[in-house]
């Protein structure tokens, strides 16, 4: 859906929030300049903790209270959160009467738990000093607040030292890269190298907790040693806030610029090599909008690229080039990178011209190119976890509504067994928009991640996923790690926490820039799970993003490569084996007998879908956002007595699945997709089996897998890709024309006349069938329905539809033939879809009755 | 012992150990501990050394060491009477033994025969007999302390491992640690045997969910209502394809309702994405209200909140209740899908890891809260307090390892799920018992899908190329490769495939319990002869020495899931006492059957023509190999 660029990260939520928040900053603003003159002092660049005796890092005291201050503002949304909060302390309590209480008891309880870890440093004078300080505080009055600010300060400047004195802080180094917000709020479009407003660059914080932190330009004397950029220097050129402009269809404007922009840095496993993405943001400022998903998207230089270098700035290599964005290097265990590539082809179903990309790896050396993901929506942030998989956000919707899921999904690091961790099936209100920059904990099986905005930046507040517990379509895996920042979007919250980088389950390196401001100018902080969020580094004039510490770290263990290498272009296979089709979490109609499965392919979307061509359909209410998906029926396999399938599909495609049951007809339906590597086995349990499911301990192999696997037996022409005048128009002109002709017949036009619709033509009798008597309602009230966004077994497809009942129950003396009826119900079963390609000259071809193939599959 | 005592354990136990392990350093074995049992007023914990050939004593007031006991070798289980003043030690040999020790003097008194490696003894409630499972003969001794003489045994079902007596002294729980039925059987699962000990009988046999197997422990809860059994349940009906989400073994627990004696449920003690391999010993705290497993594979124990536990499968319903929707969430709608659910254990148990270091947790004993492991493979003993939120390890070092040896490493590769991808099993997990089998038939994608092979003890596996069933691999050093990246779903430096060939080609056969005083019994002796004999041509294909010819043939054995005129790689014979069931598909679940029932038109061997006393000589021989 278009939504205008906001500028201001703070103003991600709904209007009467931003006010209420801004209410509230300019109210704190007023007392603080009351309490202390202090804040009035502008902010400066500032590096690491002052020398003995001198003042706290310049304006961040008063953020801290400012900060803590709104915070006491806000108890009924912490009450709210507090359910869902990893560690109570990170809350209001009742007993928290201004900031200097809970700086106090949050300092205490940040000081308890680092005695407790290993390696503990002696705290007993930090101890002693803060018992001295919580003896003042209960002897100085609430009223007096002058001299409770004082021993705010006091208080802030000894949790700096206890919260420094961390043993997870064993480095003498952090990375970290300095970039402007993109200039336009959008989960997707915030990382087209187009949307980039240059500046910044890459650089380490030598000593960062010590007495002498320096801020190092990694980047100050290294040329390029590897590809097109070989000789230049990488720079976000000089310090300026250009004034630039995206419009969202492709069209970048505003003044002329100097200097590239930087993103999403990641380093080995040695602590040596260093792969980041940098783009020239110089060149040509329009998108290349065609269908050739070989041509990419981009002018030369407005496009992500990846590069690598050692730590010290050395051997720095260009990996990628070309006209497709590439980003989000992730360092493997086997050595290769994997990475977030526009090379798939596409574009995103909801509007405008948004390139699609997704998971992509290549060796380190920059050869190699593999395609990982086959998914046809946007995918980002590709992580290893502790057990050697990749774990990265999916965006994943069939026939739902485009905000509904971008949750982390599972893989292998060959690309097999995609699986969603949790939260694909949310209803939004109940979880975070977004959850970005998932990266496993260090020594636990929990996960940290952005709980970010869709139409905003990849910011927000931080949670802790634990994929070991059951999903429950809400926040059941996941615990708030930040609560005072509510979900951006969603529930109204800041985009203020942002690229997090796991110490422990209590204790993160994360860009942080604090509500009450300045906006979007985020420093590095050290957070921790009760409430403290201690500054590292702020620079006054760019957002800092990615901390990383510059040391080594264990590395997982490599997942062995099953998947077949097959060069992109050639045709592969791989199997699928279903246990037991009846394991599914939503009840069976009583008597279900599932016969065969349905495969389809989802087709990427290969135009722009601001302004398509064509709507496939009549577009569903539960996906009203999106174009309806462009689907091909691949064919059907059948399923054995016992419930298990065994079959073949092509490999390297989008595919979904359907339960067909004795009739050839729907039971249910997947809203979801999956692909398959070359010679992949997939194996699953059921049709949705719960994810902590195991596979019963059946009392004999499945019958399926007693015999060769499958082959797809393919439809009826006009299923592959769909067509509504191949497949349905000629049963009508069999069977329903004579009487449903046009006028001056009387009866419900049914023949096959162009009718100009929406923004593009239908036939007469589409427009006459598919709103009322076809199916494209999967049922529910709304969103917060599950039946809105969970098929119902039973209440989808041909089975549900009107046309169905109406035939069965008997039409004049209409007699469908078998074969006619198959056509009907295929179609009902597909969504009731008329166009079955993106393209205006394979809509036309389609029109006119032929065959055209998608330019993408 | 209170926490004050523990925090000064440490310091003085290692202080004592270096002088002790200073006198004893010079050729120092392994210890392996694998057994504990604590005197009744808790102040001495004594560990079995299995290859220690010792028992050592530890003061738990004082936090030392304070005696090593000599015992006989291969010390595999602890006993100790109700007045402390006795230890019996099962002493796992052949000619097994069960060494008395006054706990006074510290010395060996008596030594009372027992059957073919004893273990798991327990002291009946009027402290008058010693049960003792005799895991090679299939039985239970009931030993007289009195006359310290044998008066019966109790044949069970296989390999008996573990016991637990019911706090009323009735009833002795037996486990087995493997099936004895035809792999390719519906329902293939080890049993726990149930003796009423007055009666000297089996009165009930408990069948655990299909695919169980490895059972390491049977403990029985201090409130007397509830037993556990640690154990593997195998989904074994499915091809090997993935690890992911427990495809292959899951580690689980069965709870025992005593009152009724039957099986109340069985929990799986893995997480979704990361498995808790090798689930082997367990204990109460003596409130009840803790249970902790201990996990070898991942060397980690879990710590169960038991009354949260019990109400959470009360929860449960029986079967889908009419007008109750469904929780979506939960993979345990009913009762039946427990056993399938790996996020049962979610809030109610804990899983801590042991500290860095201390490898194969197979004996836990509680005092108090405090829980006492023994590593079998670090030579060390771990405790903890379980009843604190941020738990601390104290690891005492039992003696001073010798120096790491291939065959050592290789073991301790065999039976760590640190090598496999989430910690889903250990190679130990399908070849249980030094690295023999389970007894299950397995998918193995190898040679395709939907044709299981029973699973290959791997004795001698270097020296009979090729491996598997249908020779897939050329050798058994290519086939433990395979394993790690098929089976364990991981890539391992060539050190970790070297070390375990090392350990596989150190393995050792077991005596036959069929020898009689080592060596073969007259029917044995007469069935040699047949064995030998042109006529029935056993010898041809499995030539003494090996006992296999290293060739495949097709011998009339294949199945509805294999190729018509499939050949089969010939096994060795030898320990074919304990490798049952039989032929690549374990069809037949004992030589009889091979050479009967499944010798279709006499191509494996002329048996048809023998008189069935001439079948048991025969079967009497290679039973004895």
């Amino acid at each position: 859906m278009p939504r205008q660029p906001r500028s201001s990260p703070q103003r991600a939520g709904n209007r009467g929030r931003s006010r209420q928040v801004m209410t509230l900053a300019a109210a704190c603003a007023i007392a603080l300049v009351l309490a202390d003159p202090r804040a009035r002092a502008t902010p400066s660049a500032w590096l690491g903790p002052p020398p003995p005796g001198s003042a706290y890092p310049a304006g961040e005291e008063d953020r801290q209270f400012a900060m803590l201050a709104r915070d006491l503002q806000q108890r009924g949304h912490f009450n709210q959160v507090a359910a869902e909060t990893f560690r109570r302390e990170a809350l209001i309590w009742d007993a928290d009467r201004d900031p200097l209480d809970v700086i106090l008891r949050r300092s205490e309880a940040l000081l308890t738990d680092l005695r407790r870890l290993p390696k503990a440093p002696d705290l007993s004078s930090a101890a002693t000093e803060l018992g001295g300080l919580r003896a003042l505080a209960e002897l100085t009055a609430l009223s007096d607040g002058a001299a409770r600010r004082a021993l705010f300060g006091r208080a802030c400047r000894l949790r700096r030292t206890i919260a420094f004195a961390n043993p997870l802080l064993d480095f003498s180094s952090l990375l970290f890269l300095k970039r402007h917000r993109s200039i336009y709020n959008h989960c997707c479009d915030q990382f087209y190298g187009i949307t980039q407003r240059p500046g910044g660059g890459l650089f380490a914080l030598t000593d960062p907790f010590g007495n002498h932190p320096q801020v190092r330009d990694l980047l100050e004397n290294s040329r390029v040693s590897q590809g097109r950029l070989t000789g230049q220097t990488l720079s976000g050129g000089p310090k300026r806030p250009w004034n630039l402009s995206y419009d969202g269809l492709g069209k970048l404007s505003g003044e002329t610029t100097e200097g590239g922009s930087f993103l999403s840095p990641d380093l080995s496993y040695d602590g040596r090599s260093l792969a980041f993405a940098y783009v020239e943001a110089s060149g040509a400022r329009d998108q290349d909008l065609h269908t050739d998903p070989t041509r990419g998207h981009w002018p030369q230089g407005r496009a992500y690229h990846l590069f690598r270098m050692n730590v010290d700035g050395s051997e720095l290599r260009q990996l990628t080039d070309g006209t497709w964005n590439d980003f989000d290097p992730c360092f493997m265990p086997s050595g290769r990178l994997a990475f977030i590539s526009e090379r798939r082809g596409g574009y995103l179903r909801c509007g405008r011209a948004c390139p699609n990309f997704t998971v992509f790896d290549l060796a380190g050396d920059g050869s190699d190119i593999r395609c990982l993901s086959f998914h046809e929506t946007n995918e980002w942030n590709p992580s290893v976890t502790n057990d050697g998989l990749l774990v990265w956000t999916r965006w994943d919707y069939v026939d739902r509504h485009g905000c509904t899921a971008h949750h982390p999904w599972l893989m292998t690091p060959d690309g097999r067994d995609p699986r969603a961790v949790h939260g694909n099936f949310s209803p939004r209100p109940a979880r975070a928009d977004m959850e970005l920059d998932v990266r496993a904990v260090p020594g636990s099986r929990r996960m940290v991640a952005v709980a970010a905005p869709h139409h905003g930046q990849a910011f927000g507040s931080l949670v802790l996923i634990d994929p070991s517990r059951p999903d429950d379509d809400a926040m059941g895996p996941v615990k708030r790690l930040t609560p005072e920042v509510g979900f951006p979007e969603s529930q109204g919250g800041s985009e203020s926490f942002g690229t997090p980088w796991p110490l422990s389950e209590d204790y993160f390196l994360s860009a942080f820039a604090p509500v009450t401001g300045p906006a979007g100018l985020y420093g590095l902080y050290l957070v921790d799970s009760f409430g403290n969020r201690e500054l590292i580094y702020r620079d006054p004039d760019i957002a800092c993003h990615n901390p990383l510490p510059a040391k080594a770290r264990p590395q997982p263990p490599v997942v062995p490569e099953i998947a077949r290498r097959a060069p992109p272009q050639e045709s592969t296979e791989a199997t699928v084996s279903v246990l037991n089709v009846y394991e599914s979490q939503r009840p069976w109609p009583a008597g279900t007998t599932i016969k065969a499965l349905r495969v389809y392919q989802v087709l990427p979307m290969s135009v722009p879908s601001g302004a398509p061509p064509h709507e496939i359909g009549i577009r569903l209410p539960q996906a009203k956002d999106s174009v309806n998906i462009a689907r091909a029926v691949l064919g059907t396999v059948p399923v054995e007595a016992d419930g298990s399938a065994y079959f073949t599909v092509p490999a390297r495609r989008e595919l979904f699945f359907q339960a067909l049951d004795g009739d050839g007809l729907a039971v249910t339906s997947m809203r979801s997709a999956t692909q398959l590597q070359p010679g992949e086995h997939l194996s699953c349990i059921g049709c949705h089996d719960a994810r902590p499911q195991t596979p019963r301990a059946a009392t004999s192999s499945p019958l399926a897998l007693r015999r060769p696997p499958s082959r797809l037996l393919a439809d009826v022409d006009g299923t592959n890709p769909f067509s509504y005048p191949l497949l349905v128009q000629p049963v009508l002109e069999r069977n329903c024309v004579a009487c449903h002709g046009p006028p001056p017949a009387t009866a419900p036009r049914l023949d096959a006349a162009p009718v100009p619709y929406g923004r593009g033509r239908f036939f007469a009798s589409y427009l006459s069938l598919m709103p009322k008597f076809g199916f494209a309602n999967y049922g529910g009230r709304d969103i917060s329905d599950p039946k809105w966004y969970r098929t119902t077994p039973g209440e989808f497809g041909a089975r549900a539809s009107k046309l169905y009942a109406l035939l069965q129950a008997g039409h004049h003396d209409v007699k469908l033939p078998a074969a006619d009826l198959h056509r009907l119900t295929v179609w009902l079963d597909s969504c009731s879809p008329f166009y079955g390609v993106y393209e205006q000259a394979g809509g036309q071809a389609q029109l006119r009755g032929e065959v055209p193939r998608p330019t993408l599959e | 012992m209170n926490r004050l005592v523990l925090l000064t354990l440490s310091q003085s136990a290692l202080g004592l150990w270096l002088t002790f392990a200073a006198a004893a350093a010079e050729s120092a074995p392994w210890l392996s501990p694998n057994a504990l049992a604590a005197s009744p007023d808790g102040s001495a914990l004594f560990v079995a050394c299995a290859t220690g050939q010792r028992v050592v004593v530890m003061d738990t007031q004082a936090g030392t060491i304070a005696a090593s006991i000599a015992v006989p070798p291969n010390p595999s289980g602890l006993a100790v009477s109700a007045d402390g003043r006795r230890l019996w030690v099962t002493c796992g040999n052949p000619a097994g033994l069960v060494a008395v020790v006054d706990t006074a003097s510290k010395q060996v008194i008596a030594r009372i025969p027992a059957g073919h490696t004893p273990n798991a003894p327990v002291v009946s409630k009027d402290g008058k007999t010693l049960y003792v499972c005799n895991r090679f003969n299939d039985d239970v001794s009931f030993l007289n302390l009195a006359t310290n003489k044998e008066t019966c045994r109790v044949k069970v079902e296989r390999e008996p491992v573990a016991a637990a007596l019911t706090r009323d002294g009735n009833f002795l729980l037996v486990a087995n640690l493997l099936h004895q039925r035809p792999a390719d059987a519906d329902n293939v699962a080890a049993v726990l045997s149930v003796i009423d000990t007055a009666a000297a009988k089996v009165v009930k046999t408990l069948h655990l969910p299909n695919g169980s197997g490895s059972l390491n422990d049977v403990r029985i809860s201090p409130g007397g209502k509830s037993a556990v059994i640690t154990h593997i349940l195998s989904r074994f009906n499915l091809p090997t394809t993935q690890l992911d989400r427990g495809w292959i073994n899951t580690n689980a627990m069965t709870l025992v309702d005593i009152e009724h004696m039957e099986v109340l449920n069985t929990v799986l003690l893995d997480n979704v994405d990361q498995g808790a391999a090798n689930p082997w010993a367990a204990a109460w705290t003596p409130d009840g209200k803790t249970l902790v497993i201990t996990h070898a594979g991942t060397h980690e124990i879990s710590i169960i909140d038991f009354p949260a536990l019990l109400a959470k499968l009360a929860s449960v319903p029986r079967e889908t209740l009419a007008g109750h929707p469904a929780d979506y969430a939960s993979a345990s709608r009913t009762t039946a899908d427990v056993p399938n659910d790996l996020a049962f254990l979610v809030n109610v148990r804990r899983r801590l890891k042991l500290p860095a270091g201390d490898l194969g947790p197979r004996a836990v004993t509680m005092l108090g809260n405090l829980a006492y492991i023994a590593n079998y493979f670090s030579d060390t003993l771990a405790v903890v307090d379980t009843a604190t939120a941020y738990p601390k390890w104290q690891s005492f070092p039992l003696g001073t390892p010798p120096a790491m040896t291939a065959e050592r490493q290789g073991e301790i590769y065999f039976n760590d799920a640190g090598i496999c991808f989430q910690n889903w099993q250990s190679c130990a997990s399908c070849h249980p018992g030094d690295a023999r089998m389970d007894a299950l038939n397995w998918d193995l994608p190898n040679d395709g899908i939907g044709n299981p092979k029973n699973n290959k003890s791997l004795l001698l596996v270097h020296r009979t190329p090729p491996s598997m069933s249908l020779g897939v691999r050329e050798t058994a050093g290519e086939a433990v490769r395979a394993g790690i990246r098929h089976i364990l779903f991981s890539v391992q430096p060539p050190a970790v495939g070297d070390a375990l060939d090392a350990y596989l080609k150190a393995l050792r056969p077991v005596p036959s319990p069929h020898l009689q005083q080592g060596v073969l019994s007259p029917a044995a002796e007469r069935g040699k002869a047949l064995f030998n004999d042109e006529a029935t041509s056993c010898a041809s294909c499995h030539p003494p020495g090996l006992f296999t010819d290293l060739q495949q043939y097709e011998v009339g054995t294949a199945g509805r899931c294999d190729k018509p005129n499939q050949k089969f790689d010939t096994p060795t014979l030898i320990e074919s006492w304990r490798t049952a069931p039989y032929l690549h598909d374990g069809s037949a679940a004992t030589i009889h059957d091979v050479i009967t029932s499944h010798n279709r038109g006499d191509a494996h061997g002329k048996t048809a023509n023998l008189t069935e006393p001439q079948r048991a000589d025969l079967i009497e021989y290679v039973l004895s190999l």
